[in-house]
């Protein structure tokens, strides 16, 4: 039992460490995504995906990233 | 069962991981397709895509939304051309997707050095461009009714492109609201309940309208050490305020407590504001150690502020990737 617990846990730490800023939490994570609103085309976005060149999939007007193609996935 | 646990875990860390939604593409109707791109024609200009209906779609570039064609496009350009960077700029540009467009003009000018010349002067018809754009958010706004939108769009336009026709009109356009809204903030003040307060914050009402009337010259003045020295002696002002506040808190320590915090609210706001124009100030020189000092003490005073959060954000990544700024 002992063991599944440790192993768990390092499964649970590879989990998180792999998510990478989709979902780690520092304060730059709470800023939220604005694409779509009139004071992103001005100022731009500062939601960690979008200063990453990537796409936030929670926000459906986000235009940052590129357009992943099928064969690309 | 003890074989479960770690497969399990895998499958959290799967799930924690992956996206929330499928891609999606706008026709210029305002249909959403939602599925995935499986390929550009770049010769026939047609986008190939799989919905989640299950259906094909062959799609014209002409068809879609322009910031659909923006993706399109900026899929097929690779950040290290320079030329194609430029292009790119310059089409995201003129869909008023400023920002974007200062990006690609940065990864231009990063590609290929020799285009500088030419990333200088379409970044100044962007400039033109975007502050053609705020004016007409500011002025919409007025139109609506609302002041203080209208009052952040002109100290956007006057912060973000000092030294810009747009920016000199917008100077000219505060005083129709700064007052009025700078008035609707601070009412709770010039109302104050009873006698003992209003004479007690006197003093502390005055620095406040100093630093009031201190931002507003700093917003019209033509910028640089004019407007820096301003906004520092705002926040001074703002400063002593606070100290009033507190002093009179520590002479009557029952039953203001709550309309004492509400002032001390209304002050913080008015110096994070400040130090954000700072900020803003301090960026378009591209001062971005002086920029991120201004966003740092922003953050003390409220370390969940979201406009500071997002401009600390904004200039770290200005400055990591040497990028230019709007």
């Amino acid at each position: 039992m002992r063991t599944s617990l440790l192993i768990l846990a390092a499964a649970l730490a590879f989990a998180f460490a792999s998510c990478g800023s989709n979902c780690c939490k520092t304060e730059e994570s709470n800023v939220p995504c604005i694409c779509g609103t009139d004071e992103a085309l001005i100022d731009g976005c500062a939601h960690p995906l979008c200063l990453q060149d990537k796409r936030n999939p929670d926000n459906p007007d986000c235009v940052c990233g590129t357009m992943t193609f099928e064969e690309d996935k | 069962m003890r074989s479960l646990v770690p497969a399990l875990a895998l499958v959290a860390a799967v799930l924690f991981c992956a996206p929330a939604h499928a891609d999606s593409i706008r026709l210029k109707d305002g249909t959403r397709i939602a599925g995935h791109a499986t390929k550009y024609d770049d010769s026939k200009s047609v986008l190939s895509w799989k919905g989640d209906d299950g259906k094909s779609y062959e799609l014209k570039l002409d068809d879609l939304d322009k910031r659909s064609t923006y993706s399109v496009l900026k899929s097929q350009v690779p950040n290290d051309n320079g030329k194609g960077q430029l292009q790119l700029a310059n089409f995201t540009r003129d869909i008023e997707l400023f920002a974007h467009a200062v990006r690609h003009y940065g990864y231009a000018e990063k590609a290929d050095p020799s285009l500088k010349p030419e990333v200088d002067k379409q970044m100044a018809i962007l400039r033109t461009q975007a502050g053609q754009w705020g004016l007409r958010q500011a002025k919409a706004a007025a139109d609506k009714g609302d002041k203080k939108r209208a009052l952040e769009w002109l100290e956007k336009i006057i912060t973000k492109l000092p030294g810009e026709p747009e920016a000199a009109t917008a100077q000219q356009l505060l005083d129709n609201y700064y007052a009025s809204v700078k008035a609707e903030q601070t009412k709770e003040v010039d109302n104050a309940p009873d006698e003992k307060l209003k004479a007690g914050l006197a003093k502390g009402k005055k620095s406040y309208d100093s630093m009031l009337e201190r931002n507003k010259k700093a917003l019209q003045s033509k910028g640089g050490s004019a407007a820096i020295k301003g906004w520092e002696d705002a926040v001074k002002d703002g400063q002593k305020t606070l100290e009033e506040i507190d002093k009179f808190e520590k002479a009557n320590p029952e039953g203001y407590t709550e309309l004492l915090a509400g002032y001390r609210k209304t002050v913080n706001d008015q110096i994070i504001e400040i130090h954000m124009h700072l900020a803003s100030q301090y960026a378009t020189r591209s001062s971005y150690n002086d920029a991120l000092s201004q966003v740092n003490k922003a953050l003390a005073i409220d370390a969940q502020n979201a406009e500071a959060l997002a401009m600390r954000a904004r200039i770290q990544d200005a400055a990591s990737r040497g990028l230019r700024w709007l």
